[in-house]
């Protein structure tokens, strides 16, 4: 690269300060304002770790995003291997599928969970027409999980894809011809090499169930509160600045906790994992 | 139509390129005479394409300057540089019309409307595309987007034109006809061209000197026979055209200059350097001899036939033998008793014998 | 087709729909001629689209939405593409860098963010001012603008750039004159959904809105905490359409690409 070339890299330069300025300050201001406020000193976290509510709020969130990340992680497998393994015309359909909500507005899609899982909705309607007892699903853990799970299906369902459609798919008829059986071939060849794809996805579906606000707040219930939920509440409610930047803290904590612990278990296994962008927002 | 160009000049004095740890280029000297054809010839990773890059302005030397018409460029923008480039793969603009690629640099070196129109119709017609005036680069085949990168390269008549690799995307029959056009329209225009390759047949066929580099030097400067006869080392011997390859010494002899010697047989040579070397000669200057044949008076090496091929009105036949083997030629009729495995004896005239200081065993 | 490929077939049809179909409910939903969310909706009215249009609030809002998005487009995208391209220009630890922090925004959860930028709005006085809902937008959209041109720069032939120069055309006229049309299918994606994610943002907007100041999402998120008022059917029936046109769009933009290549 020439001195010449190089110097076109000051382009990058006002979206940078732009995201330095525009974002980075403000997250720090609240991450610093867990030991300033009201005062100077620990009493946020103090609070985070002894307050049994703030405990819950905590666990609640992890809980949570494990389950999201499980469950997405088990939808979308078989959904990504047929689009890998279909021809370019049903793939494209089956990404359309995929992306089109993705771009769909999340308000409108929690808005739409509410008809269908309300108590005089559609799915009770359903229920019961086929003589089964309604239930209560809407203010529950599990109207948020169905929320949050087609939100983040996009997310597992791409970088999966992307890995599987770099699969030589020769390697399992590779397999087959030295004598595995069908189901050997994909299980001992083909889903080894789809890890990469599974990690990948299953990293940024957790780190994103960790902020999630909306679905929560309007699928779940104000005494089952996650993470975000709690720190509006606190900030903007109880006007306790402090308290919601220990809870800032506390979810950026966890996001490079998940990052270290997948970097080591992809080290472990010894797969490569894909950037960030490889989800191919 | 004939429009000639003032070809430039251009040197290079010393230019080295490093990119972090890795030296790419290291030390080129070049003088290239104005209106000359040059190759700059290497297997990929040689240096050559880092060079050809400097002289365009993409890479800045580390080291050393560039003179183009002995005005130094070093440092001076691309597009002040007044050269013209065929890019490996075309980089034809894809959005562009055939007619809009090739009036681009007419456009940006500021030429009118007329005179545009002109340059264009004249280099359509240099390269027989006229009726594609209107065509995407993408409806075209490979070999007549190549030409258009030709035109497009050429339509304001750079005295100095670049082409990196510009054939090796196009399969064999097409490439000799385009070698053909390049070399005619090389002669029409007169400016001068440096042409970076990796296939040594193409710069035999197309340059009036060649520039052999290997791992960021250049190995040997010559005309494509001299760098054939005189290699100065293995490597351009090995790189340019087949041969033989004999690893000995060089010790004082009586008859002539100095005795290559080799076990028991001593051959002389016309050489003045003395100690180990490595002594080369082309295939069609080995003759092949049956051992019940040898005589005292004619000097040759055992060897033993590993391969056997026959190429039209020859026979290729690779020899292997203690420190060496290679390739010999030779006709058909005269050699085609010889079968793989067969035990033959190696000749040939001292004076075709080239000898290599220093040489590194064999592979 | 084989057994397995059957079963293939019917989870990930099942799935599909779980995707896309649910969502299609809110567009009965606001032709509903009752005062009711309840399902089924009975009879059919536009009187919920009337509602939408009468109320300055929540037309207001949707206008307010419309600017805002423009806006943030056409700043996000300006400034996406430029990264893009510059940060193309660059290896090693400043391309990593650079890289990294403009995908930021889209990790951060967005309540972080949010609630940061509302305590230095609260000190500036950029609450429910145009200028605070433009750089919260442009921040979240910029990423979308760097990840899709920079996939399409990925696949740019940097020799046609070369050859522009070669030319003779300057720095300027080869950006503009050759690498610009040929990235023209990332940016245009990358400007639909950097509208997108304008017109749709909700979290961050929350906090940085005011009585003045408010769109749609904001407006639409309060309503549903408050009442159950089919106007907000209505609402998202408007933005459904309008989020998944310029979807369309910007999925069409991307595979231009493909068909010119």
């Amino acid at each position: 690269m020439s001195n010449q070339q190089s110097r076109s890299s000051v382009l990058a330069w006002p979206a940078l300060i732009l995201v330095g300025v525009g974002f980075i300050v403000p997250v720090v201001t609240i991450l610093v304002m867990s030991v300033t406020e009201p005062e100077p000193g620990t009493q946020n976290f103090e609070w985070l770790a002894t307050n049994s509510t703030a405990h819950d709020i905590i666990w609640r969130t992890i809980y949570t995003a494990v389950l999201a990340t499980l469950i997405t992680a088990v939808l979308a497998y078989p959904y990504a291997y047929l689009m890998a393994t279909s021809s370019t015309l049903v793939r494209s359909i089956l990404m359309v599928v995929v992306l089109l909500p993705f771009w769909t507005s999340m308000m409108v899609r929690a808005f739409a969970w509410i008809i269908i899982l309300q108590n005089n909705g559609l799915l009770n309607a359903v229920l019961e027409a086929v003589g089964v007892a309604p239930m209560t699903i809407l203010g529950t853990n599990a109207a948020v999980l169905i929320g949050m799970c087609q939100i983040l299906m996009p997310f597992m369902v791409l970088p999966m894809v992307s890995v599987m459609l770099g699969i030589d798919s020769r390697l399992p008829l590779a397999a087959r011809i030295m004598g595995a059986p069908k189901w050997k071939a994909f299980l001992q060849v083909y889903f080894p090499l789809s890890l990469p794809g599974v990690f990948a996805g299953s990293l940024i579906v957790f780190i994103l169930s960790l902020g999630f606000y909306v679905t929560p707040a309007l699928l779940g219930s104000p005494r089952q509160q996650l993470i975000p939920n709690a720190l509006f509440t606190q900030v903007v409610e109880l006007l306790a600045w402090g308290r919601g930047g220990a809870l800032a803290v506390a979810t950026l904590v966890m996001v490079g906790a998940v990052f270290v612990l997948l970097y080591f278990i992809s080290k472990l296994l010894g797969v490569k994992m894909g950037r960030l962008e490889d989800a191919g927002l | 139509m004939r429009t000639t160009v003032i070809g430039a000049s251009l040197r290079l004095d010393g230019i080295t390129k490093r990119f972090g740890a890795v030296t790419a280029a290291s030390d080129i000297h070049l003088d290239v005479e104005p209106g000359e054809f040059i190759s700059l010839l290497g297997p990929s990773g040689s240096g050559k394409t880092t060079t050809l890059n400097m002289i365009a302005g993409f890479e800045e030397p580390s080291d050393g300057r560039i003179f183009i018409n002995e005005k130094d460029i070093t440092g001076i923008p691309i597009h002040l540089r007044n050269i013209g480039m065929v890019f490996q793969g075309y980089a034809l603009f894809p959005h562009m019309t055939v007619e809009k690629n090739i009036e681009y640099p007419l456009k940006q070196h500021g030429f009118d409307k007329s005179a545009r129109r002109a340059a264009t119709d004249d280099a359509l017609a240099k390269v027989s595309l006229e009726q594609f005036r209107d065509r995407m680069p993408a409806q075209l085949s490979g070999g007549q987007q190549q030409r258009v990168a030709l035109a497009r390269a050429i339509a304001y008549k750079p005295p100095l034109l670049l082409m990196d690799e510009p054939l090796s995307a196009l399969d064999k029959g097409l490439r000799e006809g385009l070698q053909a056009e390049i070399r005619r329209i090389h002669r029409d225009l007169g400016t001068t061209v440096v042409y970076v390759t990796h296939d040594q047949d193409e710069a035999l066929a197309l340059s009036d000197r060649i520039v052999v580099f290997n791992e960021g030097r250049i190995q040997q400067v010559g005309t494509p026979i001299e760098l054939y006869t005189n290699p100065r080392n293995e490597f351009v011997s090995r790189f340019l055209g087949e041969s033989i390859h004999l690893d000995g010494a060089i010790e004082e002899g009586s008859s002539h200059k100095g005795e290559f010697v080799r076990e028991e047989v001593r051959i002389p040579v016309n050489e003045d350097h003395r100690g180990p070397v490595q002594l080369m000669i082309r295939p069609e200057s080995v003759r092949l001899i049956d051992p019940k044949e040898k005589t005292a008076s004619m000097p040759s090496v055992e060897a033993t036939i590993t391969d056997k091929v026959y190429v039209g009105h020859s026979i290729k036949f690779m020899v292997t033998c203690q420190g060496g083997g290679g390739v010999v030629r030779s006709s058909a009729a005269e050699s085609d008793d010889y079968e793989i495995g067969q035990e033959v004896l190696l000749t040939w005239e001292p004076e075709q014998a080239r000898v290599f200081p220093h040489a590194k065993s064999i592979a | 087709m084989n057994k397995s490929r059957v079963a293939l077939w019917t989870a990930s049809i099942f799935i599909g729909l779980w995707l896309v179909a649910p969502t299609l409910i809110v567009i009965p939903m606001s032709f509903n001629e009752q005062r009711s969310l309840a399902f089924p909706p009975k009879g059919f009215s536009l009187r919920w689209f009337e509602n939408f249009f009468n109320d300055p609030q929540w037309f207001g809002g949707l206008l307010n939405s419309i600017q805002i998005a423009l806006l943030t487009a056409v700043l996000a995208t300006v400034l996406g593409t430029l990264a893009a391209y510059g940060l193309s220009k660059v290896r090693g630890f400043k391309e990593t860098f650079g890289r990294n922090l403009l995908v930021l925004p889209m990790i951060v959860p967005a309540v972080i963010f949010g609630v940061g930028l509302y305590g230095l709005f609260l000190r500036t006085g950029l609450v429910g001012t145009l200028p605070g809902f433009l750089l919260a937008h442009t921040v979240l959209a910029v990423p979308y603008v760097v990840v899709t041109v920079g996939s399409t720069l990925a696949a740019y032939d940097v020799a046609l750039e070369r050859a522009a120069w070669v030319c003779g055309a300057n720095k300027l006229r080869a950006f503009v004159g050759v690498t610009v049309p040929m990235l023209m299918p990332g940016i245009l994606s990358g400007a639909f959904f950097a509208f997108i994610t304008s017109f749709d943002e909700v979290v961050v907007s929350m906090f940085i809105s005011s009585p003045y100041l408010q769109t749609l999402p904001v407006k639409m998120f309060a309503g549903m905490q408050r009442e159950v008022d089919p106007t907000i059917a209505a609402a998202a029936t408007l933005i459904m359409i309008t989020t998944t046109g310029a979807a369309i769009g910007g999925i069409l933009s991307q595979h231009l690409k493909r068909k010119r290549t």
